[in-house]
């Protein structure tokens, strides 16, 4: 975050508003996102309805004001659960060492190899749609990044020498590793940690656009734009209404962090 | 140090396997029940049919003894029959698989061949306007969920142009458009790498000295940074090749595709519990081979890494 | 150890070459002639009869004794006539002469006997005739039943005892072999979604113009409304209604429709406390704006359900009965008679039950869910507090059996057997051995009902059965074992290359054997 070109100051501001307004622009709107009017179905946009009515003769744009704080919060959700189980077992996998290292990181090899759709799609089954299996799912996909970079970092950091002496001086597990690791942890895992906020808001969406996301009728954004598929010709702008939604949250995490070297992500579950 | 690895991925596929199973039987709902309506269609649905099917395929007998078998029969190589067509799982998973295969490789071919160059050319001339219009690229790319590429390719070559079919898999053709998607979505990010790499190989010592020596930036990167950059590369190309897995299935479901996500997902729905663990066998198997491809080829390229104490 | 990986390395490449050496359906498809090439949404999971039989029937593959025709009658096909006893206990079946089955062999009595041998376990909805046996008599096959019934004939067109071959069957009684009579004979089949065809040269009636057919299993609607828009197919089954008009202008292909005997119905559990009494049934029923649902989702306003049964039936529908009323006011005095207070937030309730449930539906028929939710607002005003399960259909029958359906929400098909006395009895009469279907009505009986049903069957004066028929209608428009909310029209979409288009509001047959290519 320190430093950056001006430019990039700049888009950081242009983003920090674009999530906030996302974020709370359904407090200052009047209306119900789920009342209905068959009659007033596919109607277009006007001045107090700026994206028209849906498919069920629903407020477009209440829908999509109201879907922001849920689908961004669960994206946030989704990545601070991933984050906090990921590092903490990436540092008593450092910690330890020796079996409990081995069989930590073949669990995380394992959770890597477990498609994360896959597993939101049995977890829904499980458990039925809803945001639990959502949460499950994405961050269960998510945390193996976190455990083996932290892992590496703490590594590093435990074996320079104040924290050996710290550990021969007998403090305890627990302190040590709060003193000394998990500051280094965190600085070096967390601008992963927020750009990943971006790819989870892709996998929410598109887990709602399979249909195990949010139980109908509360509004979601990949929901949404699978239930206005079928009408893309008599409502493009319904459809589309959803779609910059996602796409501009997404563009405005990833430019929160953005640093002269980049930092890709390999794939992402979506 | 192969054996040992594919030692691993049995053990990691076993798991999955296991997890497959306990997942698909704690599953809520009736198994039988789901597996006659697979068979027959939702209407005129009967609990007595259900039964009868429970009895015949033995799902009325313990768990355990379920799960023992199927490990018994997978040691001899044999991965049953699907309890819905009654086919070998086997045969299906071949046919399911190839198609996948070949989706796989389509797409993160094209998204190499489209990521190479255009990394590479960025990468010897920052801020140009490959540069920038990359980056414009890949940030707008890796910010769309892929339904929606696949979508908008959908709507634009299938709808409205009419060059391509819009879904199935009965030729070459078919095979354009969700490879695409994959190749879009993939290449939003390896591009971005392979200029970063390219970028910091450039500037090592090395090539400097070599650029000292007269030969052009081009070519002191060709002769002498190749090597060097192809192993990140690599091993990311490969990582990202494991990670199309989960697209599968999203790609799969929009384009119709007769694939192994297609089918995982609807034996999962059906409950055609060998079909599901025939179909998270492959699965796991091929990320364990695709991996260890990978390491063998960083191995290929940097014989320093197989003194490392290996 | 560098040279070890490298070998390593171009073996895999060499065994991944091997993997991708073209499917073998892939090359056989660039060399095949022209063929006609259909899609409809439903998987063929198996090829028994009881199971896929409605498929191997609609791509005219396989054939029965009796057949239905697109307007709804019962005609000769493998049989060329047939007599009934007075007492309808015994129906003689006569063969039509010099039949073939696909494999080249006679079509003769005992081979028709077996085949219904073999087919009638397996049979549902035939065990409501109480066969005894079946003999081979010379050119005729002569069923003798326990009971009298008298729409035999009309449930022999059922798919899943079309006839087949002797050499169809394997060892353990089971179809190993698709070898039947129809125009069209199998080619190859890939379970679940491909089905070749190539033409039968020694069918008996009118020879298919086309050699070759091309049958496939398109679940999703949304891809099956793409291929109509991309020209891909030449004849499209099912096509959501939401892309019919963008279908219809984008000039590849017709729009054609036509309403179906199906219809979908609320089924409440009316043993449950909200619904075990009449009147909280028709305040739900008053509560559903019909026609802006068959409007604004199914996209044709014809579709808003009056009755049970749809015109195309007409034995069955009455124009005449009551209609649906859509009135939110008399709804709510109904609820307010019976002694359902609205409380604080709207919603009803009665000794401490709250008027509150779950509707289930399954979203295989895409317009489902959406009219789960426009239910959900409805009920909503007058005080039902409706929340929305989505899972797949056994999910329903499940629910039924465990005690915890409130509502389920399916799609019926009325004329799978051409009498709606079928259907009826086996929704809406509870423990008769008739009864093939635990999808039906839950917790409601009517003895009246009952007794009609049960007689129906055995009668065989038009007259009364006429009269029958009205009351049963009658019954179920009063008392509201199930709900309708719309009919269903069936859209297809057919290519302009083809010639010879035939739409079977029945669903029995694509008629894949008269389309013939433009020149």
């Amino acid at each position: 975050m320190k430093g950056g070109t001006p430019m990039m100051r700049r888009m950081q501001v242009v983003s920090i508003t674009v999530l906030a307004v996302a974020a709370s622009v359904h407090l200052i709107l009047p209306g119900d996102p789920n009342a209905q009017d068959l009659l007033k179905a596919f109607e277009g946009p006007s001045l107090p309805h700026p994206f028209g009515f849906d498919h069920l003769g629903r407020d477009v744009f209440l829908r999509v004001a109201h879907a922001a704080p849920r689908s961004l919060g669960l994206a946030a959700l989704c990545v601070v659960f991933a984050y906090v189980v990921g590092i903490a077992l990436g540092m008593i996998a450092a910690y330890r060492g020796g079996f409990v290292e081995a069989a930590l990181m073949r669990l995380v090899d394992l959770l890597l190899a477990f498609p994360g759709i896959l597993l939101a799609l049995l977890l829904a089954g499980f458990l039925g749609a809803g945001p639990g299996p959502i949460l499950l799912g994405i961050s269960l996909g998510l945390m193996p990044q976190f455990a083996r970079l932290s892992r590496a970092t703490a590594g590093q950091v435990l074996a320079e020498p104040h924290v050996e002496a710290a550990e021969m001086a007998g403090f305890r597990t627990t302190a040590i590793l709060r003193r000394h690791v998990l500051l280094p942890v965190i600085r070096s895992t967390l601008p992963i940690g927020i750009l990943s906020i971006g790819g989870a808001i892709l996998s929410v969406s598109s887990l709602g656009f399979l249909g195990l996301g949010i139980r109908p009728p509360t509004p979601e954004w990949g929901a949404m734009i699978s239930e206005m598929m079928p009408y893309i010709s008599e409502a493009p702008v319904q459809l589309a209404a959803p779609c910059i939604a996602i796409f501009l949250s997404v563009l405005a995490f990833a430019h929160l962090f953005t640093t002269e070297r980049s930092t890709a992500v390999a794939g992402r579950p979506s | 140090m192969i054996v040992g690895r594919l030692a691993q991925t049995a053990l990691v596929a076993l798991t999955l396997v296991t997890m497959c199973f306990v997942f698909v039987h704690t599953l809520p709902g009736d198994t039988a029940l789901r597996i006659a309506e697979a068979r027959g269609g939702s209407e005129f649905l009967n609990v007595g049919k259900a039964r009868e099917i429970a009895a015949e395929e033995g799902l009325d007998r313990p768990i355990l003894l379920q799960y023992g078998e199927w490990i018994e029969r997978i040691a001899t190589g044999d991965l049953g029959m699907s309890l819905v067509t009654r086919q070998p799982v086997a045969s299906e998973l071949w046919n399911r698989g190839q198609n996948t295969l070949i989706l796989g490789i389509a797409g993160w071919l094209a998204s190499y061949l489209v990521a190479l160059p255009i990394g590479i050319y960025a990468a010897l001339r920052p801020h140009g306007w490959v540069d920038k219009i990359s980056s414009f690229y890949c940030v707008t790319m890796a910010s769309l969920p892929s339904f929606l590429m696949g979508i908008g390719l959908i709507s634009i070559f299938a709808l409205s142009l009419r060059w391509l079919p819009p879904a199935g898999f009965r030729s070459w053709e078919h095979l354009i458009l969700p490879a695409a998607t994959l190749a879009l979505g993939l290449s939003a990010f390896s591009i971005r790498l392979i200029r970063d790499t390219v970028r910091e190989v450039n500037g090592a010592f090395f090539i400097t000295f070599a650029r000292t020596k007269g030969l052009t930036a081009s070519a002191a990167l060709r002769e002498n940074g190749s090597r060097n950059a192809a192993i990140p590369i690599v091993a990311f190309a490969a990582l990202q090749f494991a990670a199309v897995v989960d697209g599968f299935i999203m790609i799969e479901t929009l384009f119709n595709f007769p694939g192994l996500g297609d089918l995982l997902v609807s034996s999962m729905l059906s409950r055609d519990v060998p079909m599901v663990m025939g179909a998270g066998l492959v699965a796991a198997v091929g990320y364990g081979l695709v991996n260890l491809a990978a390491d063998l080829a960083s191995l290929a390229l940097d014989p320093r890494l197989s003194q490392r104490g290996q | 150890m560098t040279d070890i990986s490298r070998r390593t390395v171009l073996l895999g490449s060499g065994t991944l070459a091997a993997l991708l050496a073209a499917p073998r359906w892939l090359e056989a498809q660039e060399n095949a002639p022209k063929s006609i090439r259909a899609i409809q949404p439903w998987e063929f999971k198996s090829i028994q009869p009881a199971e896929s039989g409605f498929v191997l029937n609609r791509a005219s593959i396989a054939e029965g004794l009796t057949a239905l025709q697109p307007d709804g009658s019962v005609v000769p096909c493998l049989a060329a006539s047939w007599t009934a006893s007075d007492d309808a206990k015994e129906w003689r079946f006569v063969l039509r002469e010099g039949i073939v089955f696909h494999d080249g062999t006679p079509v003769t009595a005992e081979a028709v006997k077996a085949s219904m041998e073999a087919l009638l376990p397996q049979a549902r909805r035939l065990s409501a005739v109480h066969i005894a046996s079946i003999t081979a008599e010379g050119k005729e096959v002569v069923f003798h039943l326990e009971k009298p019934f008298g729409p035999l004939p009309a449930y022999l067109c059922d798919y899943a005892i079309s006839v087949y071959a002797p050499a169809a069957f394997g060892p353990d009684g089971q179809v190993a072999q698709v070898i039947s009579t129809g125009p069209f004979k199998v080619d190859a089949i890939e379970l679940p979604r491909r089905l070749s065809l190539v033409r039968h040269d020694g069918y008996w009636g009118e020879k298919p113009v086309v050699e070759r057919a091309e049958f496939e299993a398109v679940a999703n609607g949304e891809t099956r409304a793409n291929m109509a828009l991309a020209g891909d197919a030449d004849v499209i089954m099912n096509i959501p209604t939401p892309s019919v008009s963008r279908i219809a202008s984008s000039g590849t292909m017709q729009v054609h429709e036509v309403i179906n005997p199906r219809v979908h119905a609320l089924y409440p559990d009316c043993g449950k406390p909200q619904f075990s009494d009449v009147r909280t049934r028709r305040a739900l029923s008053l509560a559903i704006d019909r026609t802006a649902i068959a409007k604004t989702i199914m996209r044709n306003a014809d579709l808003a359900a009056t009755q049970l049964f749809p015109p195309v039936m007409p034995d069955w529908h009455f124009d005449d009965l009551p209609r649906y009323d859509y009135d939110m006011a008399a709804a709510e005095a109904l609820l307010d008679d019976a002694g359902w207070v609205k409380g604080p937030d709207g919603i009803r309730s009665k000794d401490g039950v709250r008027f509150a449930g779950t509707i289930r539906t399954f979203p295989n028929r895409p317009e489902m869910p959406v009219i789960a939710a426009a239910l959900q607002a409805m009920f909503k005003t007058v005080g039902y507090e409706l929340a929305i399960s989505i899972g797949e259909a056994s999910a329903i029958v499940e629910a039924k059996q465990n005690g915890t359906l409130d509502i389920g929400f399916s799609s019926r098909h009325l004329a799978i057997v051409p009498d709606g006395i079928a259907v009826i009895s086996s929704e809406f009469v509870v423990e008769d051995s008739r009864n093939q279907s635990d999808t039906g009505a839950t917790n409601w009986r009517n003895e009246e009902f009952d007794k009609l049903c049960d007689a129906y069957y055995g009668e065989t004066d038009e007259k009364v059965r006429a009269t029958s028929r009205r009351r049963l209608t009658e019954i179920l428009q009063e008392d509201l074992p199930a709900i309708p909310i719309v009919w269903y029209s069936q859209i297809f979409a057919v290519s302009d290359r083809v010639d010879g288009f035939v739409n079977d509001p029945f669903e029995q047959r694509l008629y894949l054997d008269r389309l013939s290519f433009k020149a």
